[in-house]
């Protein structure tokens, strides 16, 4: 996994990020295999439906922790500016809203009569505040295999990295 | 197997019409699937998803032929 000795945080905070890099891949694969049958079943199966925003919630988990353990291991810096829009900020935005569902439900952040905080358009996943296109999920997925590459080498610092994950998904959000 | 079925909507539920829409399920005998409920664009946005009646595609990458083992 790793290509030298990497001492202690550094080891554990890749490891993590490795952890949930693959979580965050194979997850957007799953939401994908659950959301394309829901759109050609003939019928409107709400178990299907509900089982793709599942697997779409543990890929905005596993992704935006993912870019978090980059941060904590100093690979990348801040990971968006506030009111950047970004592709990092809605990525933080829209898992965020799942993971606070019940408190904005009791605070009344939720869309009027709206029983989900994220749910799925034909463009993407949004919510009332955030939104991300389907594009740009396979593109945080990308940038995250960019920076595994990275997350290997025991050598590469940031300055040696790809554009930062913050960089790349800032400049195409 | 029994499946639920909502008579098709009389177009443009009001919001206090849904209680009666909901009360509407008849049963269906099939003999495959499994409980099934129909509504209208209006219950289902309302009640199980926003947007959901408007949302009939998605063009989501396929990563697949990305080599996962850049993430192991």
């Amino acid at each position: 996994m790793f290509s030298g000795a990497v001492p202690s945080p550094q080891r554990e905070y890749r490891f993590n990020f490795l952890r949930r890099a693959m979580i965050a891949y194979s997850e957007h694969g799953l939401a994908r295999q659950g959301t394309l049958p829901y759109l050609e079943f003939e019928e409107q199966w709400f178990g299907k439906y509900f089982l793709a925003i599942h697997h779409w919630e543990q890929f905005l988990a596993a992704a935006w922790h993912a870019l978090e353990t980059l941060r904590y291991a100093a690979v990348v810096g801040r990971l968006y500016e506030p009111g950047d829009s970004s592709i990092a900020q809605r990525l933080h935005g829209l898992y965020n809203q799942t993971k606070h569902t019940e408190s904005r439900i009791t605070s009344g952040q939720m869309p009027p009569q709206a029983s989900l905080a994220v749910w799925l358009c034909n463009s993407g996943l949004r919510s009332n505040e955030s939104e991300l296109t389907f594009a740009e999920t396979g593109e945080i997925v990308a940038r995250l295999g960019d920076w595994a590459h990275v997350a290997e080498d025991s050598l590469t610092g940031p300055e040696r990295g790809p554009q930062g994950v913050a960089g790349a998904v800032r400049a195409t959000g | 197997m029994t499946r639920y079925r909502i008579d098709p909507a009389p177009v443009a539920l009001r919001t206090d019409s849904i209680r009666r829409a909901v009360l509407r399920i008849r049963l269906e005998e099939k003999s495959q699937a499994g409980p099934m409920f129909h509504f209208t664009a209006h219950v289902t946005d309302t009640y199980v998803a926003t947007e959901i009646s408007k949302f009939d595609r998605a063009e989501i990458p396929d990563l697949s032929a990305t080599a996962p083992e850049s993430l192991h």
